[in-house]
């Protein structure tokens, strides 16, 4: 079975944790992660005849983590950049952490959540006003968590892509 | 001797005579003969020996066949050759470890840590015996560095383990807080988390992390035992370990060896603890969560402590502000003081530090702090000069510079040693060296 490290990334409240909580078959004890500022768990996604375990590492979007971001992005494989449409203001921190995955470890394979797509009458913004790099994006995928909108599909396209890299390497 | 010699040899002069010339020709040959193939034979040696000369390749290639035995004679006789190679290999050595230190690191590892112990064993002598230390090893991980993902996870059958994914990942993570926590580049990772008798034993190595989850008091020899796992682990799957991509399988030989490992070091005292009841087991395997919660929380709670320290230094640094008390605990934090309204706001400086403002209360009674800078800033506020003039402050005495009315002035005169900290006003004109003083 192929192991890889994916992160979940964005500003705070964007409902990284919620879409987790929605996937995984397991949920663990919060004790630990309100300290450290990241929470581990685990999916096996299947693709074709293969196993893919995606060890998930659910970053804190607050400021106060942000030092030790650098750290916890060493060794992903690929990483989800949720965006909240409700407020603006999350898409220039996917900016900001784009840049700075780039920067310290190098492109690597991502998708872009629109999350809270429950709320689509709130949302401020739209994919058209997605900067540029979204455009370096497996795909944009409008989901909800609360829903239970294609939170599936945010998480198998990037295995999708983890596994393609793979044989492509 | 030389007259015979000549009159059998010599061939007449005026007159030459073929049949004389071939019985010399006959007779040279059954008399040279001989000396005639050596000759031949040392010219083509001549040439061949010419051509491997000549030839760069091969002249390598005999040098390299008598390198070392050579090395080995000149070390054992003058060591002439060992003392004019040493600074060339000195050289490219320092050379090497400042362009590539992980590349040197990777390749000293399996080598560096007998070295180191056999060093240390020489100097001090260990209670290596361990006998009366009563421990068993529950769990074993073997950890990408990297990734922070088990490439192999080896559990005791009497034990109950967490899912190694998440176990893994969160020793990682821990790791990287602390160290950015506090931000030493030396850091060469965690080595020991601990709770009652459990604890997790943790050895880094340049690719991969062995941890192993441990049942009661371990003698150190069981750390250097760790090591040299780590380091046979390093040699064995150099290869494998920095080509991992995600697939453990190439690893799968290990767990043999680690569940052997395990069992060498399964304790009989502890086999007891098998006849626990799996409510006990599930007990236990919180209790290692607890453990490094409790660790994690232990760190965080330091991290804090530092960081309110440093805000509080700051605000004593701070001219303005008197701090006369403060208290931390619970997330809770209070300062008590004196604040100069013209202060730096004690909530800006927060803003500055990792706290969270809305954990901090403050209780500040007002004051006038005595600084020249406050009070020539207030001395502005109350005696409003015009814009152009210039304040300072020398001394106890107001330095006014610049074009005044004569009404301001008598004025200013007047109310300005009612300011705290001006005793005396030096007015000095611009049209005039002329210099009043009260």
């Amino acid at each position: 079975m192929i192991q890889k490290k994916v992160c979940m990334l964005g500003a705070f409240a964007v409902g990284k944790s919620s879409l987790v909580r929605r996937f995984v078959d397991n949920i663990y004890s919060d004790v630990y992660t309100t300290t450290i500022g990241v929470r581990i768990d685990k999916k096996i996604v299947n693709i074709g005849d293969e196993t893919l375990s995606l060890v998930l590492w659910d970053v804190h979007g607050e400021d106060s983590y942000q030092n030790v971001l650098s750290a916890y992005i060493r060794g992903m494989a690929g990483y989800l950049l949720v965006v909240d449409p409700t407020r603006p203001h999350s898409v220039d921190n996917a900016t900001n952490l784009k840049n700075l995955i780039d920067t310290e470890i190098g492109p690597k394979p991502f998708v872009v959540v629109m999350n809270k797509c429950d709320l689509k009458e709130q949302w401020l913004i739209t994919q058209d006003d997605l900067p540029d790099w979204a455009n370096d994006a497996e795909l944009i995928i409008e989901a909800s968590s609360k829903n239970d909108t294609d939170v599936n599909l945010v998480f198998q396209t990037l295995a999708e892509s983890l596994l393609q890299n793979r044989q492509a390497q | 001797m030389r007259t015979i010699t000549n009159n059998i040899f010599s061939k007449p002069a005026n007159e030459p005579n073929a049949e004389l010339v071939n019985e010399w020709n006959t007779l040279r040959s059954l008399l040279l003969s001989e000396e005639q193939a050596t000759i031949d034979s040392i010219r083509d040696d001549l040439t061949a020996l010419r051509e491997r000369i000549n030839n760069p390749e091969q002249r390598i290639q005999d040098i390299s066949d008598v390198l070392s035995e050579a090395t080995v004679l000149s070390q054992s006789s003058n060591g002439d050759l060992s003392s004019a190679l040493r600074p060339v290999l000195e050289a490219q050595f320092s050379i090497s470890a400042r362009e590539n230190p992980e590349l040197m690191a990777e390749a000293l590892f399996p080598i560096l840590g007998p070295a180191i112990r056999k060093m240390i064993a020489s100097l001090f002598k260990f209670d290596a015996s361990g006998s009366s230390k009563i421990y068993s090893i529950e769990q074993l991980f073997v950890i990408d560095k990297e990734t922070g993902i088990p490439l192999v996870h080896v559990v005791h059958e009497d034990a109950f383990a967490q899912d190694a994914d998440m176990v893994s990942g969160m020793l990682s993570a821990i790791q990287s807080y602390v160290q950015e926590a506090f931000s030493t580049a030396s850091f060469d990772g965690l080595n020991t988390l601990e709770l009652g008798e459990l604890s997790v034993w943790i050895e880094w190595g340049p690719n991969a992390v062995l941890a192993s989850v441990i049942r009661g008091i371990a003698p150190e020899s069981f750390r250097r035992s760790l090591q040299e796992r780590l380091e046979i682990i390093h040699q064995q799957y150099s290869q494998e370990l920095r080509d991992y991509d995600g697939d453990s399988e190439p690893f799968d030989p290990l767990k043999i060896e680690l569940t052997k490992f395990i069992h060498n070091n399964h304790t009989k005292s502890i086999v007891k603890l098998s006849k626990l009841t799996k409510k006990q087991l599930v007990c236990s395997c919180a209790a290692i969560v607890a453990l490094i919660a409790l660790v994690t929380g232990f760190i965080y709670s330091e991290v804090d402590e530092n960081r309110w320290q440093t805000y509080i230094s700051q605000l004593k640094d701070t001219p303005g502000i008197i701090v006369t008390g403060e208290s931390r605990g619970f997330g809770q934090y209070h300062i008590e003081g004196l604040l100069d309204p013209m202060a730096v706001d004690p909530i800006v400086l927060l803003k500055h530090s990792s706290l969270q403002s809305a954990e901090v209360s403050y209780q500040f009674e007002p004051y006038h702090a005595l600084h020249s800078a406050f009070i020539v800033k207030r001395a502005r506020s109350m005696l409003a000069p015009p814009e152009t003039t210039l304040l300072t402050l020398q001394g106890s005495t107001l330095v006014i510079e610049g074009l005044v009315t004569s009404e301001w002035l008598k004025e200013t005169r007047r109310f300005a040693p009612l300011i705290a900290g001006i005793e005396s006003v030096q007015y000095i004109s611009t049209l005039s060296t002329r210099k009043f003083s009260q």
